[in-house]
């Protein structure tokens, strides 16, 4: 594992030093910016619901995921797929270096990404401690990045191993978007089947729910349990793929 | 022979993969049949109390709680659903013999119906969703208004959730048919209010509120020669039109000096032209015990209910296991006469409901035969605020006595409203007097988190400049820069 953070810091560096990784932050302020605004706006009415603003600005509306989703996607869409398609990855493959050091370097550096995306987030909150009567409280708000944290590190995960299985980076996009979608939307299904253990099932994976314990300030071992295991499953199934290219 | 090496390395990676998605299923198997949930707000508003979880523990077999759960109702009642699937998450993760089940109506009509009919739920109830308990051998359902309390917002628009008291509630359920069942005998023989009658008078809408609350009620009678029966765990005297008689009253006295449990209603009763009420035989006996009967009629001019000038309402409660749970519950009080508990030696006594200040107990009972409108005369009416329901409790003799001066503040006519909440009044009593101050409360209501934002239009357009534009376009200038920087 010697040559992860080498690796991590090279990804890393490839972030920050491509306009992409500008655009890509940028978009996703203006969505969260957008969400954080309307509820703010909506929450200082005089016959609002009752609810701390940043618990909703966690996975309260569609955007939210838009954004983790589309950045989770984009982030990882070019980490294995673009090494392929300009034969870039054989030589790194024959290198020594395992094909796990080369998964997990690359998914350090999309999440070390993904935390720096979030990172400017806080500022809503400073903003929030000087506009409300009542202070907000710091143990909801930690846990909703801790919520948003585990998420998108599981879809960074996902997109990786989508990104692997294509060496066409906008396919790789649709993959992990696609995935993800289909990972979130299992959830759904717990209210549309009878079946006692099924519904049980569903609701263990259940994002939306998961996303909405996390905003309330509540830290739930089953979903960290999910998490973390779709997590290992996406990086483990990654470097199985890339140890079948290994040996081709 | 690559190809043959290539086929088993992807036969090795799947086995690899499977193998774990094995191990990732069992271990998360593992996590949803032994978890926690961790609460990180400041007040611990999700985290159940210690007592709570002990009588969750201490479960022997199953409980099944359906959830039957009307979206719109969701909508404008706040997050009610949100925090009643939070506490009922919490009471699994300690015992895996709580079953919760969701029902939504709308999608299910055919299995709500079943279930309204099986656990009698009135269709007043199910509007806004109710909480159904049941053990298998006894059941008892909670409504919305048990579980919220609420504040009005400025103006009297909206209503918003000030506090949660769901863990309260469900616990009272869940002990309430953990119990052996309680029955309840209601005296007949004086014209008192009947459980069996559906007129307005008539008591069978309490009798099915008691019941719904794993209570069973009978009628009793002749208790000078049979006395009370040993099923009884407490009697009801619901407004006697007549006189009781000596033996049946000493029947009474005998059977509280045992330790007996009662609730009398002991309302006015009119003797057109006289200058008192007629006299029920009960007097004596309520005053020996620590309460006294007022000669007058109360009235609350600041609480007058729109049905008439002798309803009026009131939110003022002492503090009382009874009255426990009932802060911004309003009961209405048809013909109330006045209630004191001057208290005797030995005996605990206390006033339980009250008017305002601008009430009071009119004793010129000539006022409401006539249009004449009934004025405070300090002289001889009682001034407010003018009690109208007391508790005695004799601790050596293990006695209890609830005393209310209305017979008709649990009649049909008024609990067929459903707007009050006078039926939680009498139900709480009951439960009082027969020693199950368990399902009254016990519990504190957990106060939800709302943060009152206090923002004037300009600084929400600050705002929505700095988040919406300021910082996007400083990240997009940042990439620019970069951008410049290498390419020179």
């Amino acid at each position: 594992m010697v040559n992860v953070p080498t690796i991590a810091a090279r990804e890393l560096r490839a972030y920050f030093y491509s306009p992409l990784g500008y655009v890509v932050l940028a978009v996703f302020l203006l969505l969260q910016g957008i969400v954080f605004w309307l509820f703010m706006s909506f929450l200082s009415q005089p016959g609002a619901p009752p609810g701390a603003v940043m618990q909703y600005f966690f996975g309260g509306t569609i955007l939210f995921w838009i954004a983790v989703l589309g950045v989770t996607s984009a982030a990882t869409m070019r980490l294995v797929a673009e090494e392929r398609r300009s034969g870039t990855l054989e030589p790194l493959l024959t290198a020594p270096v395992t094909s796990s050091e080369v998964v997990l370097g690359k998914y350090l550096a999309s999440l070390g990404f993904f935390v720096a995306l979030w990172v400017p987030t806080l500022l809503y909150v400073a903003i929030l401690r000087g506009y409300a009567d009542a202070r907000p409280e710091w143990g909801p708000i930690a846990a909703g990045y801790l919520g948003t944290f585990l998420e998108g590190g599981a879809f960074l995960a996902v997109g990786l191993l989508a990104s692997a299985m294509t060496r066409n980076q906008l396919v790789a996009f649709i993959l992990a978007f696609v995935f993800a979608w289909a990972i979130m939307l299992l959830g759904v299904l717990e209210n549309l089947v009878s079946s006692e253990w099924l519904k049980a099932t569903f609701k263990h994976v259940h994002l939306f729910r998961q996303m909405d314990d996390f905003g309330k300030g509540i830290v739930d071992t089953r979903h960290l349990a999910f998490l973390v295991s779709l997590t290992a499953f996406s990086l483990f199934a990654t470097v199985k793929v890339l140890d079948a290219r290994r040996g081709a | 022979m690559a190809r043959p090496r290539r086929f088993s390395g992807d036969v090795n990676a799947l086995v690899g993969i499977l193998l774990l998605a094995v191990v990732l299923v069992l271990a998360n198997y593992v996590s949803a049949r032994h978890y926690r949930r961790f609460d990180w707000t400041r007040a611990r508003v999700y985290a159940l109390s210690d007592r709570t979880i002990q009588v969750l523990r201490g479960l022997r077999s199953e409980l099944r709680v359906t959830v039957v759960e009307i979206p719109d109702a969701a909508v404008t009642a706040g997050d009610v659903y949100g925090a009643v699937r939070e506490v009922l998450d919490r009471f699994q993760s300690q015992s895996r013999m709580v079953k919760v089940e969701y029902l939504d109506p709308i999608r299910d009509p055919e299995r709500a119906k079943i279930l309204l009919a099986k656990y009698r739920i009135t269709n007043f109830d199910v509007q806004t969703g109710v909480v159904v308990f049941d053990n298998g051998t006894q059941n008892k359902y909670v409504t919305q208004d048990e579980i919220v309390e609420y504040e009005v917002g400025q103006g009297g628009r909206g209503r918003k959730m000030k506090a949660f008291k769901g863990e309260a509630a469900f616990l009272a359920a869940l002990m309430t048919i953990s119990e052996k069942p309680r029955t309840i005998c209601f005296v007949k023989g004086h014209l008192e209010g009947d459980i069996e009658s559906f007129e307005r008078t008539g008591y069978s809408t309490l009798s099915d509120e008691l019941r719904r609350d794993a209570f069973k009620t009978k009628g009793v009678e002749d208790l000078a020669r049979a006395g009370v029966p040993a099923d009884c765990d407490a009697l009801v005297v619901g407004g006697p039109q007549r006189a009781w008689l000596r033996p049946e009253v000493d029947a009474l006295e005998a059977w509280l000096a045992r330790g007996g449990r009662a609730v009398l209603l002991l309302g006015p009763v009119f003797d057109w032209g006289a200058k008192a009420f007629k006299r029920t035989g009960l007097e004596d006996l309520v005053e020996r015990r620590g309460v006294k009967l007022g000669q007058n009629i109360v009235i609350d001019p600041k609480r007058m209910a729109p049905m008439g000038r002798l309803i009026w309402k009131s939110d003022r409660y002492a503090d009382h296991p009874i009255t426990a749970r009932m802060t911004g519950a309003p009961t209405s009080w048809p013909l109330a006469r006045e209630v004191r508990a001057p208290g005797a030696p030995g005996l605990i006594a206390k006033e339980l409901v009250s008017t305002t200040e601008q009430g009071w107990g009119e004793s010129n009972l000539g006022s409401f035969d006539s249009d004449e409108e009934p004025r405070f005369d300090a002289a001889t009416d009682a001034k407010g605020p003018v009690p109208v329901a007391a508790a005695v409790e004799d601790r050596a003799g293990g006695a209890r006595l609830v005393v209310f001066g209305s017979s008709a503040f649990v009649s049909n006519a008024i609990l067929d409203l459903e707007s009050d909440f006078n039926r939680d009044l009498l139900v709480n009593s009951v439960s009082w007097a027969v020693g199950r101050e368990q399902a009254i409360g016990g519990v504190a209501p957990k106060a939800t988190e709302h943060i009152k934002l206090s923002i004037t239009g300009s600084q929400l357009w600050t705002i929505g400049l700095i988040a919406v534009l300021l910082m996007p376009l400083g990240a997009a200038l940042l990439g620019a820069s970069v951008w410049w920087l290498r390419r020179s």
